[in-house]
């Protein structure tokens, strides 16, 4: 389990401050899931969200990131939706004894449309900026620097907290526990494996605390930061049009449409 | 008692903002990686039909009020997007948002520390089950009360025998049961009821037999939201019973998880 999928790149569109990314998209994702029909999002993905993932160089990494999210989702969607679609009339085929309806197609066309722009926008986003870049940012525009050490906390904890499990599955294993097998087996390994991850990571707590305390965290004054993240007039000016845009978009899409 | 309208929502105020010590900051990271490690462990290395993701959400919730067990369910979910690089389950932030308000409101009740005589709690959780069979025989129609009614006796057995207290059992069915309903509207219309995940042939067997998608994913929901609050409920349980009484009460809300203890001499 990796920290995060951020891939660094020297493009323009890395070397934008990140809330200006985290507006396109939202604007994106705003105007395409307002849009009652799956033609929406779908230009949106093809016409604004690929042209910036190419721009920021990772065509191939959100490809195939893409794929590993869409696909299973899909497959299922499809299948579920032309069987079972409940209430529809129309079936263009049958196979054995199940018809495949018509409506659950198109509906499952939609789903597959809206979650491809959820999916592919969020990529784009999440491959592109660095975690610890999005939260410093947002913490300069008002978030509140504790929220912000939340979320770079969790992260930098994930693959500790990952090493971690690994040696007490090993270690428990060593003592005989199985974890593969059997239903039953499998539930008994729960709480052996459990336990001791979260109890050992719960009596880290107070010393965290205490780090925290000894670097001023409950200090209210403001505090300068080790890496300056770069915005400009321009981006700004830029965001506010975004903004306003997608929210006149989407508001007329919904009273339109 | 005397006390204004206005004084006394100072009071919850202060309340909440001492929920929020440095302790509670530094606990809710680890709580955050609590549920996505946990969550991890027991979906795609042990391999249960269970999501358990929300213990370190139901444990802050106890450990320091509603409003920060909220905030780690939050988080978690959107760090869960983060690190799977799957955005697609972002949306349900909102759903673990409402599982650590209620198990926040479970905790300070005291329902993690009360003992209840034996047959008021085996009618409250018979009660609870009642109504979760009621609104999925409304909802999804003889199967998914069928499942309820199975989910119901479960939780009965495992009360009469008193391997788990009643008030634990009801919590994390309640729990479940407000899950579900949050996240059913979610789920039909992001993803139209299906998720690509193991809990699909649900839907797919409540939308053969259902009206529409809503009521399909709700049905889904209500099979295995309670089931899986119910067990998460209980491995806090177990948790909070290998801790220290110490080391608890150091936390905002510690001492509503704790059994009071006379002084001895």
């Amino acid at each position: 389990m990796k920290r995060s999928f951020f891939l660094l790149r020297s493009s323009g569109w890395h070397t934008l401050y990140p809330l200006t990314k985290l507006v396109v998209v939202m604007a994106v994702l705003l105007v395409g899931l307002a849009a009652p029909s799956p033609i929406v999002p779908l230009a949106l993905c093809v016409i604004v969200i690929l042209p910036l993932v190419a721009w920021a160089q990772i065509l191939r990494e959100w490809l195939r990131a893409s794929a590993i999210v869409l696909l299973p989702f899909a497959i299922s969607v499809l299948l579920i939706q032309t069987l079972f679609f409940p209430g529809a009339t129309h079936s263009f085929m049958s196979v054995g004894p199940f018809a495949l309806k018509e409506e659950g197609l198109f509906f499952a066309f939609g789903t597959i449309a809206r979650l491809l722009l959820l999916a592919g926008a969020g990529l784009l986003l999440l491959l592109s900026t660095h975690p610890a870049d999005m939260m410093h940012a947002l913490e300069q525009h008002g978030l509140p620097p504790a929220l912000a050490y939340i979320a770079v906390a969790a992260l930098e904890l994930v693959p500790q907290m990952q090493a971690r499990a690994e040696s007490i599955a090993d270690a428990q294993r060593a003592r005989g526990l199985e974890i593969e097998g059997s239903f039953l087996t499998r539930v008994r390994g729960l709480v052996p494996l459990l336990a001791p991850l979260v109890l050992s990571a719960l009596s880290d707590v107070d010393e965290r605390a205490m780090a925290l305390e000894a670097r001023a965290f409950s200090a209210r004054r403001a505090k300068t930061s080790f890496k300056p993240l770069v915005d400009t007039k321009r981006q700004s000016v830029i965001r506010w049009c975004l903004v306003c845009g997608a929210i006149v978009f989407a508001a007329a899409e919904v009273l339109i449409l | 008692m005397g006390k204004t309208g206005l004084a006394w929502e100072a009071d919850r105020l202060q309340r909440i903002k001492s929920d929020f010590t440095t302790l509670t900051w530094a606990l809710i990271p680890v709580a955050v990686v609590i549920n996505i490690v946990v969550g991890h462990i027991v979906q795609d290395i042990l391999k249960l039909p269970i999501y358990l993701d929300s213990v370190g959400t139901i444990l802050v919730a106890g450990l320091a009020g509603p409003l920060a067990g909220a905030m780690t369910g939050f988080l978690s979910d959107l760090l869960w997007g983060v690190i799977f690089s799957n955005p697609a389950i972002m949306p349900f932030a909102i759903t673990a948002f409402c599982i650590g308000l209620v198990a926040g409101l479970w905790a300070h009740l005291g329902w993690f520390k009360k003992e209840l005589p034996l047959v008021l709690g085996m009618v409250l959780v018979a009660g609870v089950g009642g109504l979760l069979i009621l609104i999925q025989a409304v909802n999804s129609g003889p199967l998914g009360a069928g499942l309820a009614l199975v989910l119901t006796v479960v939780v009965l057995i495992l009360t009469a025998l008193r391997v788990f207290p009643a008030l634990v059992v009801v919590g994390g069915v309640l729990t479940g049961l407000v899950a579900a309903v949050v996240s059913a509207p979610i789920a039909a219309f992001v993803f139209g009821g299906v998720t690509g995940s193991g809990t699909d042939f649900l839907v797919a067997l409540f939308e053969a037999t259902g009206s529409n998608i809503l009521q399909a994913a709700l049905g889904q929901g209500l099979v295995s939201d309670p089931f899986d609050k119910f067990v998460s409920f209980c491995v806090v349980w177990i948790l909070l019973r290998s801790l220290s009484r110490r080391y608890l009460v150091r936390f905002p809300r510690g001492s509503d998880l704790v059994q009071e203890q006379p002084i001895e001499a």
